[in-house]
């Protein structure tokens, strides 16, 4: 399943290049955050005290923040307290070595956006971040979703092709659903194992893959165009041809 | 204590005191009524002759009697003496006679004389001193008694608070095998003697656990370490075009590391979590139905058949997420340490009350002797050396069972194993 390796980047619009702050005390991460960032193309700037980074928060404008939970002067989970306390609702990734149990759930408790710990893949990173950028207004309701010739009913959970019907199980047809939403954009498989099955750890095999092989089967083999792709062996991405 | 003693024995003197002297009066009374009534028959003359005549049969002490004019002159009588309370009558009085003996008197005034009557107090004396004495005996009995009683009770706390504090010192030095041990008694010091030792108990098992796991980790991951330098290494050496894939496996085995790691700091994170705010209630018949598909592949590649037997709602306590984690390890050690065609049994019910969640097969099984070493971090059987996997899953699984306050069961299925997993009430 392995395709031409791609990044993120070929994918994303200009429109989604985004200011991001990284908090990050290790300096040798931080740098290697602030050079892979910069070359998806985003904006990057980097602080490594809690405290400058709630400061930077506050006052300038800066669309993401890619936050380490062990900072000196103030600890990461301290500065999202303060953060959202001042009804600040920038979007926040948890990047952290704390991985334990309860750790997750109180992160994203606290009102952090996602939260993935060290040691990461960065394409998992970029995918993650990708995600948050377009997520859409929360008052904003979507019916249906549109990918070149593909269109899925969100309220009756069908889906079609070129006017034909695809029958799809509840699974399969939650994995589309999470792709179509980030149309153009890679899905990893972790988010998937999140987003589709509710589960906060990798069970080891391949549901996923096997959901994606029949998704295939069903959404583009009977078709000429290609819909689904496979991402450097751990992302899929939906996208209309070019 | 004492001043209740007190209490009782003065009580005790004066109510025998109080019965004693009533009785007497009581006497005296029927005495002066006789005298009265000689009086009324025969005049003063009789009332003289009654009292010269009067001979004491001593049932309680001497009797006295004397008649005495106006004046407190003594008429006739064997009393020298005349109370004060010439004027009073039916009040008894007591009096020292000139013999030097008490007695208590009372009378009657007629019209030229009055009569006393009385009797010696001695018998009196002599049973309230008696009684006194007895009461102060049983007095000093008791308090020795009681003095001696708690000299022994506290020597024998004071040894107990001696044992438990030499053990916590044993302790203290890093002796984690020191135990208080058993107490005779039911007491307070026993019972914290006890909780003492319990604690004890659970903290040497953490520590040797986390002393295992850390052991572990030193040797287990540096086969995984040595493979990725493998891959770095080769990867400087190989030719342009070879390097890039060379680099993703090490990229691939050190994300696997960490996951590695992830597990481990889960299995400690379960181990020392008490808080269960985070649990909510959890049906294990649907933990069952979301985790089986998750496999379908892996049963179908090794053409394994589950049957799953969880019609009913077991509902428990818990942790969603873990308990799912639990099942999936579980279904994955079924599927990929059995053989093709093997028979998987997934099943939740409750028995005698308590939620039990099985995994079962038919295959090879676990000896006896090793179902206890398979429970430890990166244990790995002979058998299962070939089959990818850190040996990390049954303790995690084991965590988790710890964690709910579950118990972890290896049992022999004739043939194969049968893993279950027993939730308390």
């Amino acid at each position: 399943m392995k395709e031409t390796p791609a990044t993120a980047a070929e994918f994303d619009d200009v429109g989604n290049l985004m200011k991001i702050l990284v908090a990050e005390d290790d300096a040798e991460t931080a740098d290697y955050l602030r050079r892979s960032l910069v070359a998806e193309g985003h904006a990057v700037d980097v602080v490594s005290d809690g405290r400058d980074a709630l400061t930077y928060c506050l006052y300038n404008k800066c669309d993401l923040v890619v936050l380490d939970r062990m900072l000196p002067g103030m600890d990461g989970m301290a500065v999202l307290k303060a953060l959202r306390a001042s009804k600040c609702n920038l979007p926040v990734i948890f990047l952290t070595a704390m991985a334990g149990v309860g750790d997750r759930v109180e992160g994203l408790k606290e009102g952090g956006d996602d939260y993935l710990t060290k040691p990461f893949h960065f394409a998992e990173l970029a995918a993650r971040i990708g995600a948050l950028a377009r997520r859409p207004a929360s008052n904003e309701a979507q019916t249906t979703l549109r990918v070149h010739d593909l269109e899925l009913d969100l309220l009756t959970r069908t889906a079609c092709r070129q006017g034909q019907v695809i029958e799809l199980q509840p699974k399969e047809f939650g994995v589309l659903e999470v792709l179509m939403r980030n149309a153009g954009h890679i899905i990893t498989k972790t988010m998937l194992l999140e987003q589709v099955w509710n589960l906060s750890f990798d069970p080891g095999t391949t549901v996923v893959e096997t959901h994606v092989s029949r998704l295939r089967t069903k959404i583009d083999k009977p078709f000429d165009v290609k819909l689904i792709h496979t991402n450097r062996n751990f992302g899929y991405s939906i996208r209309a041809p070019r | 204590m004492a001043v209740a003693f007190a209490a009782a024995g003065m009580l005790a003197y004066y109510t025998v005191s109080h019965a004693m002297y009533s009785e007497l009066e009581r006497q005296l009374v029927e005495e002066i009524l006789l005298f009265d009534e000689v009086y009324q028959t025969g005049g003063q003359a009789a009332l003289v002759a009654a009292v010269r005549k009067l001979e004491s049969p001593e049932i309680l002490g001497k009797r006295y009697v004397a008649l005495v004019d106006k004046n407190g002159v003594k008429l006739v009588g064997n009393l020298n003496v005349a109370p004060a309370f010439l004027n009073l009558t039916r009040k008894i009085e007591v009096v020292p006679t000139r013999e030097g003996d008490t007695v208590a008197t009372s009378g009657k005034k007629f019209d030229t004389v009055q009569l006393i009557v009385g009797r010696d107090t001695k018998l009196i004396d002599i049973t309230l001193r008696t009684l006194v004495y007895v009461l102060l005996a049983a007095f000093l009995l008791i308090f020795i008694g009681v003095l001696f009683a708690g000299w022994v009770l506290s020597k024998q706390s004071l040894k107990k608070l001696a044992r438990i504090s030499a053990t916590l010192e044993r302790v203290g030095r890093g002796d984690t095998t020191a135990r208080i041990g058993e107490m005779s008694g039911d007491g307070q010091i026993d019972r914290i003697a006890a909780m003492i030792d319990l604690s004890l108990a659970r903290l040497s098992a953490l520590t040797e656990s986390s002393q295992n796991t850390i052991r572990a980790i030193a040797h287990d991951l540096r086969t995984p370490l040595n493979r990725t330098l493998i891959h770095i290494e080769d990867a400087a050496a190989a030719p342009e075009g070879k390097r890039d894939s060379l680099l993703a496996d090490a990229q691939e085995e050190l994300l696997k590391l960490g996951a590695v790691f992830d597990t481990v700091l889960r299995i400690s994170s379960l181990e020392t979590s008490f808080d269960r705010d985070t649990f909510s209630d959890v049906d294990l018949a649907t933990v069952i139905s979301d985790s089986v598909p998750l496999f379908e592949s892996d049963f179908a590649e090794k053409r394994q058949q589950v049957e799953i037997s969880a019609s009913n709602p077991v509902i428990v306590r818990g942790d969603g997420q873990a308990l799912r984690q639990l099942l999936v390890n579980l279904l994955a050690n079924a599927t990929r340490h059995t053989a093709v065609g093997t028979r998987i049994t997934v099943g939740a019910r409750r028995e005698n009350g308590s939620a039990v969640l099985e995994v079962c097969d038919n295959g090879e099984g676990i000896a006896e002797n090793q179902r206890a070493a398979v429970l430890k971090p990166f244990t790995r059987l002979d058998a299962s050396r070939s089959v990818a996997g850190s040996g990390l899953g049954l303790a995690l699984v084991n965590a988790i069972a710890i964690r709910h306050g579950a118990s972890l069961e290896l049992a022999d299925n004739k043939p194969g194993l049968c893993v279950r997993v027993r939730f308390p009430d």
